[in-house]
C-alpha cells in the first residue's frame, strides 16, 4: 500500500506499451509496467517515487498525474 | 581478512618459507602422527598460548586426547573448530619478522628483532632498542640487500645472516604479492642443526582488495569478518535487509540493551549523536550508520526490525546535515515503519533531525503525520537531548 | 586567500561518464567550479553537461589545461587513474572512490611526493573554499551548499564527508564563515592528514582558526598534537572528537575504516588528553565550537 505517493494513469489517453511505453523505460524506480498492452503502476514501488518527473515530461500525452498524498 | 595460522603457513610453503611438518584437522580420529606434537586451536587472534590454546603430545594417544580438549571449545571465546597438529620442533632461538603499513608515514615498514616469540609490542616498550624497524620505497620494491642490511644491523652474523634474511625478503615479497596489511612471523625458530623455520606467522589481506585475489579467498572459504564480537540474531537480520536492497546503505547495526531504537547516520554523525544519547542519559538500544540515500523501503524495515526488538517502544531519528541522502524519503520510510509495526509516528518517533537536501518535502510529511522534527537550526546535541526527554531515562 | 583551492581552480574530472560523477559534475557547474574537461577512456568526445570527455587525461589537458583532478573510478582502478593525473602535472588530486586496496593508495602517495603533488582521500567528499570552488560531492547540490557554507576566516578538516558540511553549518548558521573545508577521508591510510593541513592553513592569512573533526582509531590526531606542540604552532585549532564511547568496546569497528581501538591505541580518551597538553582546544560538546571560537578567536 502506498501511503505518500499516488500516480496516475488517464487510461483514455495512454497511447499503451507496445505504440509507447516510455514511462515504463524511464522510471528509476520502476513504478509503471504493462499489464498486456495497458500501462498499470506497481503499487508497492509508488512510495518509492524520487519525483524526478521524468515521467512527466516523457509522456507525449500527458496522461500522468503525480499525486502527494501528504500535501492534502 | 585474518588468516588463521594453518592458512599463512600454507601461502608461506607455497613461498619458499619453510614450515614445520603438519596436518589441520576438525576431528580427533584424522589424527596420524606418532611423533611427539604441538597442538595449536586455529582461531583468529593472537595470544592463544598464554590462554591454553597451544598443548603438546608425547605420542598418538598423549596428542589425541589434547586435541579432544580444544575441538569444540572456546578459546578467547571463539570456539575452536580445526587445530593444527605440528612436529614438535626443538629450538635454540626465536626470531621476529613483520611487514605492515605505517599508516601516519603512509609507507611499508619492516620489523625485525633477533628476540622472538614475545609479544613485539611489549618488547618496543621495554628493549625498543632491540628492534629494526625500516620503511622502504614502495615503487622501487622491497630489494635482497634492503633484507640483508636489515637483519644485519639487527646483530645476525656468520651462516645465519643469510639464511634469515632471505626469509625476510621472502615475507615481504609475499606481503606485496598478496595484499596483505600485515605479514608476521613470530617466531622464527633457529634449530639445533642450524636452519630457520616459521614456527608460527600470521595474514591479513586487506578487504578492499580480496577481489584481486579471487581463488586464494575461495580456497579459504566464508568467514566471520573482523569483529571481536560475533553477531546478534539482531545485527544479522540488520545485515539481511541491508543486502536486500542495495540503494543506499543501513550498515554496522550493534545491539545495545537500551530502551531508545536509533536511526542515525552517516559515520560521523554516528559517533556523534551516540555520545551525545549517551551523555544525556539515554538508553541506545542499538547503533548504526545510515546513509548512501537509502530507499524508503529499506528505511522503513530498518524500522520495523527497531520496533520488534524488545523494550523498544520509541526511537530517533538524527543524522548531519545531507546532501546525497534525501530527507524526504528517509522520512517516508521511519512513518511507513512505524506505521506498519501498528504504531503511532506521533507518539514513536522521539525527533527526527535531518535536515539537507529535500528537507521541506520532507518536514511536510512529518507535520502531516505529527512527528516532532527539527531543522538545521538544532544541533545533534540538541536533537539527542529531546530525544532521551522524550524516551524517558 | 584559501588553501588547495580557488575560484581560479581548472578542474579535470576521471570517471566523468559514471553515475555518481555526472551528479557531482552538474553540481559543481551550478556552483561555479572551473570544470574544463573530463576522462573517460572510450567516450571520447562526448559531452557531460557541456563539458567535453576525453579518452586520456594527456589529451585533456593539451586542450584544457588544468590543476586538479577528481577521480570517481571503481576501486580497481584508482591507482591508474592518479598516475595518470599526477603523471601529466596535476597539482591536487580528490580521490572520492571508496573501499581503494592500500597497497594501490600508498604507492599513489609515494608517486605524489615524487611529483609534489597533494593527494586528498581516498573516499574523501571533497574540498570546498566557499564562494570560490568546490571539488568533489561535498556539500551536495548548489542550493544546499550555499546553505551550509559561507566565506570566512575558519577552516575545517574533518575525518567524516557529512560532518565537514555539519560543522560548515554550525558555523554558518551563527554567522561564522569558513576560508577552506577538507574531508580527508576515513580510511586508515589517507593522502593527506591534518598533519599535512594544518600547516598549510598556518601559512594561509585568510584563515584565523582550524576546526577539526576526529574519529577513534590511528594516531593522526596524536602526531597532530606532537607537532603543534614542537613547532609551537600558534594558529588555534579545535577539536571536537565523537565516538568517545567507542573507548569500552575496543576492536569493534565503528564509522570510517579508521575507526577500530586497537587496546590504548587511537582511544578517543588518548586523543583528548593529548591535544589539551598541546594547547589544542576540545569542544565536549559540538555547540561548544562556537563558543571557544569566539573567546579564542580574533
Amino acid at each position: 500500500m502506498s501511503i505518500f505517493i499516488k500516480i496516475k494513469i488517464n487510461e483514455k489517453t495512454c497511447k499503451g506499451f507496445s505504440e509507447c511505453g516510455e514511462c515504463v523505460k524511464i522510471c528509476p524506480v520502476n513504478i509503471f509496467d504493462k499489464k498486456e498492452n495497458r500501462i498499470i503502476t506497481i503499487e508497492v514501488n509508488e512510495d518509492e517515487c524520487t519525483l524526478c518527473n521524468l515521467c512527466l515530461d516523457k509522456c507525449p500525452v500527458d496522461a500522468i498525474e503525480i499525486e502527494k498524498l501528504y500535501d492534502k | 581478512m585474518r588468516l588463521y595460522e594453518f592458512e599463512s603457513k600454507k601461502i608461506f610453503q607455497t613461498n619458499n618459507i619453510p614450515i614445520p611438518k603438519g596436518e589441520v584437522v576438525n576431528s580427533v580420529d584424522k589424527i596420524q602422527t606418532q611423533t611427539p606434537s604441538v597442538v595449536k586451536a586455529q582461531i583468529p587472534s593472537g595470544g592463544r598460548g598464554k590462554a591454553g590454546g597451544v598443548l603438546f603430545g608425547k605420542d598418538l594417544s598423549e596428542t589425541k586426547e589434547k586435541a579432544k580438549q580444544l575441538i569444540g571449545n572456546k578459546i578467547k571465546n571463539f570456539p575452536v573448530s580445526k587445530v593444527l597438529i605440528e612436529e614438535h620442533v626443538q629450538i635454540e632461538k626465536e626470531l621476529f619478522m613483520a611487514a605492515t603499513y605505517d599508516t601516519t608515514r603512509k609507507l611499508p615498514v619492516v620489523i625485525f628483532s633477533t628476540e622472538g616469540g614475545v609479544d613485539i609490542e611489549e618488547l618496543a616498550k621495554t628493549h625498543p632498542e632491540k628492534i629494526v624497524s625500516r620503511s622502504f620505497d614502495i615503487l622501487k620494491g622491497f630489494q635482497e640487500h634492503n633484507a640483508r642490511e636489515i637483519v644485519a644491523d639487527a646483530g645476525v652474523k656468520g651462516n645465519d645472516l643469510l639464511p634469515v634474511s632471505s626469509i625476510l625478503f621472502r615475507l615481504v615479497q609475499v606481503f606485496l604479492k598478496y595484499d596483505a596489511t600485515l605479514a608476521e612471523i613470530n617466531p622464527l625458530g633457529k634449530t639445533k642443526d642450524g636452519k630457520f623455520i616459521a614456527l608460527d606467522g600470521h595474514i591479513e589481506i586487506d578487504d578492499d582488495a580480496t577481489y584481486r585475489h579471487k581463488d586464494l579467498i575461495a580456497e579459504l572459504g566464508e568467514r566471520e569478518e573482523g569483529q571481536v564480537k560475533k553477531s546478534t540474531e539482531f545485527e544479522k537480520k540488520a545485515s539481511e535487509i541491508d543486502k536486500m536492497d542495495h540503494r543506499g546503505v543501513a550498515g554496522r547495526m550493534i545491539e545495545f540493551d537500551g530502551n531508545l531504537g536509533l536511526l542515525i547516520g552517516g559515520g560521523g554523525a554516528s559517533l556523534t549523536s551516540f555520545d551525545a544519547i549517551k551523555k544525556y542519559g539515554g538508553k541506545p538500544a542499538n547503533y548504526c550508520e545510515i546513509g548512501g540515500n537509502p530507499s524508503v523501503f529499506k528505511v522503513k524495515e530498518l524500522v520495523k526490525l527497531l520496533l520488534s526488538k524488545k523494550g523498544i517502544n520509541k526511537i530517533a531519528v538524527i543524522m548531519n546535515v545531507v546532501s546525497n541522502t534525501r530527507v524526504d524519503l528517509v522520512a517516508r520510510g521511519v512513518v511507513k515503519g512505524v506505521i506498519e509495526s501498528g504504531k503511532k509516528p506521533s507518539e514513536t518517533i522521539t525527533v527526527f533531525r535531518i535536515p539537507g537536501a529535500w528537507e521541506d518535502e520532507g518536514f511536510k510529511i512529518l507535520k502531516k503525520y505529527g512527528v516532532p522534527y527539527c531543522d538545521r537550526t538544532v544541533s545533534i546535541d540538541e536533537a539527542a537531548r529531546m530525544a532521551v526527554e522524550r524516551a524517558g531515562k | 586567500m584559501s588553501i588547495l583551492a580557488d575560484e581560479n581552480t581548472r578542474i579535470i574530472i576521471q570517471g566523468i561518464t559514471g553515475r555518481e560523477a555526472t551528479t557531482f559534475t552538474r553540481d559543481l557547474l551550478d556552483y561555479g567550479s572551473k570544470v574544463v574537461a573530463g576522462i573517460t577512456p572510450g567516450k571520447g568526445g562526448w559531452e557531460v553537461y557541456g563539458v567535453p570527455v576525453f579518452d586520456t587525461v594527456k589529451q585533456a589537458v593539451a586542450k584544457h589545461p588544468a590543476e586538479a583532478s577528481v577521480i570517481s573510478v571503481p576501486p580497481g582502478m584508482v591507482r591508474g587513474a592518479a598516475f595518470e593525473a599526477i603523471d601529466n602535472e596535476m597539482k591536487l588530486v580528490v580521490i572520492v572512490t571508496e573501499r581503494v586496496p592500500r597497497k594501490d593508495v600508498v604507492e599513489i602517495v609515494a608517486f605524489a611526493k615524487e611529483k609534489g603533488a597533494t593527494v586528498i582521500g581516498p573516499n574523501s567528499l571533497g574540498i570546498i573554499s566557499p564562494h570560490k570552488t568546490k571539488i568533489g560531492m561535498v556539500g551536495g547540490r548548489a542550493d544546499d551548499v550555499k546553505k551550509a557554507y559561507r566565506e570566512g576566516n575558519i577552516g575545517i578538516i574533518s575525518r567524516s564527508g557529512g560532518m565537514t558540511t555539519e560543522i560548515a553549518n554550525l558555523l554558518t548558521l551563527n554567522s561564522i564563515g569558513q576560508s577552506t573545508c577538507i574531508s580527508v577521508g576515513g580510511d586508515a591510510i589517507v593522502g593527506s592528514t591534518y598533519l599535512d593541513l594544518v600547516p598549510l592553513f598556518a601559512k594561509d592569512p585568510q584563515t584565523k582558526a582550524v576546526v577539526i573533526f576526529c574519529e577513534p582509531g590511528g594516531t593522526a590526531e596524536e602526531l597532530l598534537s606532537e607537532y603543534v606542540k614542537e613547532n609551537k604552532v600558534k594558529l588555534p585549532i579545535i577539536a571536537f572528537v565523537a565516538g568517545r564511547f567507542a573507548d569500552e568496546m575496543p576492536g569493534v569497528r565503528f564509522g570510517h575504516a579508521a575507526a577500530i581501538v586497537e587496546g590504548n591505541r587511537g582511544s578517543t580518551k588518548g586523543k583528548i588528553e593529548k591535544f589539551k597538553s598541546s594547547g589544542i582546544f576540545v569542544a565536549e560538546k559540538f555547540s561548544e565550537i562556537i563558543e571557544i571560537i569566539r573567546k579564542n578567536v580574533q
